[in-house]
């Protein structure tokens, strides 16, 4: 595994570019349902602009996380064409190495009692 | 709703000419097909509110990612200290010939003679205006050597100092000798607004060639300049707009502003080669 395919080498992601990839992993997203999806799952806590999302985009395509998969039309939005973007391996794998570093600081975290109500993790899990 | 939404879109796109060419050539339609969602949902949920709130973060977010695109792209302002020179030589040889002109068309800006320290020395006219002159000439001789290569922006801006320094030597040679109301209230104007026609011309060649570098009279000629006539504003406004000298050279200056906006709007990127690169291989 050379350097660019470790996906430790890419840790951390930022939040948004953590957002944008969480979105991808179920399935391929348009730039629009990205945004939509982050929105919803974080209560509205986030909510992406197209520059922030796009420049994301750019470089997780230039990193070879996510890749564009095809022009479709999606029916709930209209009859326009969108542009699709999947995530590819090594995305899948950076995104899960970055999961597994958060849940390893809330792991630490919940063990000096800042996470009220979360159990006492001692071992990862 | 769908006019919003076109209204939307149409001030979107005009913002996406901030992003780097490249980087708006791959996703300027996608943003603005993803822009016009937002704006829609928007609308639909929150009616105008919801779209003047979309905006506000579009504008932060679009200041924002757009720096960090043309700063990704090697986007830099490399000033150089000959050119910083230059600059100097420029700004303060502009200054000179502007505050003579103030002093020279005193009476129509709301100075009294007898009050004036200047207006009581007309002798100091030509003494601030020759050297002025003389240095906005460095100036445009330095910026067509430097930009020899861009032959067409460099006959340009030559023919406009050359006219500039005749219609200024004109104006203050018929002022010396009393013909001001005929002759020099045209020509001296004419220099002015051929002053700020060369400065933009150096403006839009230095956006052209993406550098600040060996440039960079060019900015800080244009902010000294502006600074000048904005602190003569008061001034200027308590005279009136009536005046030809004072509609003419209120013209210019706003013209000239309003070329260079449209030009850092239109060429935002100053990125790619550096100022000493620029030198060694300059780009037609």
């Amino acid at each position: 595994m050379t350097r660019d395919e470790d996906p430790q080498s890419l840790l951390p992601l930022s939040e948004s570019v953590f957002q944008i990839m969480l979105s991808l992993v179920d399935r391929d997203r348009h730039g629009y349902g990205i945004i939509k999806e982050v929105e919803a799952r974080t209560n509205g806590r986030i909510s992406l602009a197209p520059g922030t999302l796009y420049g994301a985009i750019k470089r997780l395509r230039n990193q070879r996380l996510i890749a564009e998969v095809e022009d479709r039309v999606d029916h709930e939005l209209g009859d326009e064409r969108r542009r699709y973007y999947t995530l590819t391996g090594l995305g899948q794998r950076v995104v899960g190495a970055e999961a597994v570093r958060v849940a390893d600081l809330a792991r630490q975290a919940a063990a000096k009692h800042l996470l009220p109500g979360w159990p006492q993790i001692t071992e990862r899990a | 709703m769908e006019q919003i939404v076109a209204l939307s879109d149409w001030f979107y796109r005009l913002i996406l000419r901030v992003y780097p060419r490249g980087f708006r050539a791959e996703y300027g339609e996608e943003m603005a097909q993803t822009m016009r969602d937002q704006a829609r949902d928007a609308w639909t949920q929150h009616g105008a509110v919801g779209v003047a709130g979309l905006w506000l973060r579009v504008i932060v977010d679009s200041a924002r990612s757009a720096f960090g695109e043309h700063r990704k792209q090697g986007w830099s302002v490399n000033l150089s200290w000959l050119g910083l020179g230059y600059g100097l030589a420029i700004a303060i040889g502009y200054l000179l010939a502007f505050v003579s002109f103030i002093a020279w068309s005193g009476e129509l800006v709301g100075f009294e003679t007898a009050e004036n320290w200047l207006l009581r020395r007309r002798y100091l006219y030509p003494i601030l205006a020759g050297p002025g002159f003389v240095l906005v000439g460095v100036g445009l001789r330095e910026f067509h050597r430097r930009l020899r290569v861009s032959k067409r922006a460099a006959i340009q801006s030559i023919r406009l100092g050359v006219g500039l320094g005749l219609a200024g030597i004109a104006g203050i040679t018929a002022d010396l000798f009393g013909s001001r109301d005929y002759f020099a209230g045209f020509t001296i104007p004419a220099a002015f607004i051929l002053l700020t026609l060369g400065l933009a011309s150096m403006g839009r060649v230095a956006f052209q060639m993406r550098t600040f570098g060996p440039l960079s009279f060019v900015p800080l000629a244009t902010a000294t300049s502006a600074c000048v006539w904005f602190l003569s504003l008061p001034r200027q406004l308590s005279g009136g707009f009536h005046s030809t000298f004072q509609t003419s050279s209120t013209f210019a200056h706003i013209t000239m502003w309003v070329i260079l906006g449209v030009l850092v709007w239109a060429n935002p990127p100053v990125y790619g080669r550096s100022a000493g690169e620029l030198e060694k291989t300059p780009v037609e």
